[in-house]
């Protein structure tokens, strides 16, 4: 996968709630976790669907772990960023410190 | 409380009902059978109301979404997903009540199912497009 690829704003912040989480990281954390850092609320379906986009993208690999009885007997799916994940996550934040950067220099809205 | 004394409390009350018809002369027998009816009946209802209560199951969110997310997902990420959806709606139900939690998982499977669908309506659509494609190119070839 191309490193020059850029990520959206969403991308961004699941990837970050991957890589902050850890291992805890699966489904319910991660919507939370999104939720948290987007300041707003998002819809799981959406988490889930961005989340297979990028593992396609091989930014992300994933694994079912073993059914819980909190959850009805059912299996979480369990998230951990690539080493091609995170260098495409530290090129779009270097983008956007960039852009923070440049706007202060004219003292724009940042 | 037991079953057995549910059914012993059952057995008194149908022998005291037997004995309800004494004769007048018996009056202070027969008030108090019918003290005793009223308080068999009562505890059997505190029963029955026990019984309900134990029963009854363990609160889980208003509506089976499961079904709606298997129309479009495999049964693994349709499995993971209701219970991540499930995980989230007891935690939410604890710290703001059910009715709170209910209207929060309405809007998260309505809200869901939407990019869920579209996602499956590009896979159908890219294979419907490959395949016209191909039928295209081998009219061609034959033509």
């Amino acid at each position: 996968m191309a490193s020059n690829d850029t990520l959206g704003t969403f991308e961004q912040a699941i990837l970050t709630s991957v890589l902050l989480l850890g291992e805890n990281a699966y489904g319910a954390t991660i919507h939370e976790k999104v939720e948290e850092l987007a300041e707003g609320s998002k819809s799981i379906g959406s988490v889930y669907t961005a989340l297979d986009r990028l593992e396609q993208k091989g930014y992300v690999r994933s694994w079912f772990g073993d059914p819980t009885p909190e959850r009805g007997g059912r299996a979480k799916r369990y998230f951990e960023i690539t080493g091609v994940g995170q260098r495409v996550l530290k090129a779009s934040m270097k983008v956007a410190g960039n852009m923070i950067a440049g706007l202060k220099e004219i003292g724009g809205v940042v | 409380m037991k079953r057995s004394y549910s059914y012993l409390l059952l057995l008194l009350l149908v022998l005291s009902l037997c004995l309800v018809s004494l004769p007048n002369r018996y009056w202070l027998v027969s008030d108090v059978l019918t003290l005793l009816q009223l308080l068999m009946i009562g505890l059997m209802l505190i029963d029955l109301l026990l019984l309900c209560r134990r029963s009854a199951p363990e609160q889980r969110p208003p509506l089976n979404a499961e079904f709606l997310f298997h129309l479009f997902l495999d049964p693994k990420n349709c499995d993971a997903l209701v219970g991540d959806l499930e995980e989230r709606y007891r935690t939410i139900r604890k710290r703001f009540g059910t009715g709170r939690a209910n209207f929060w998982y309405w809007v998260q499977v309505i809200a869901s199912i939407g990019p869920i669908v579209w996602v499956a309506a590009k896979r159908v659509l890219r294979t419907v497009s490959g395949v016209a494609a191909l039928v295209e190119v081998w009219r061609r070839i034959r033509s």
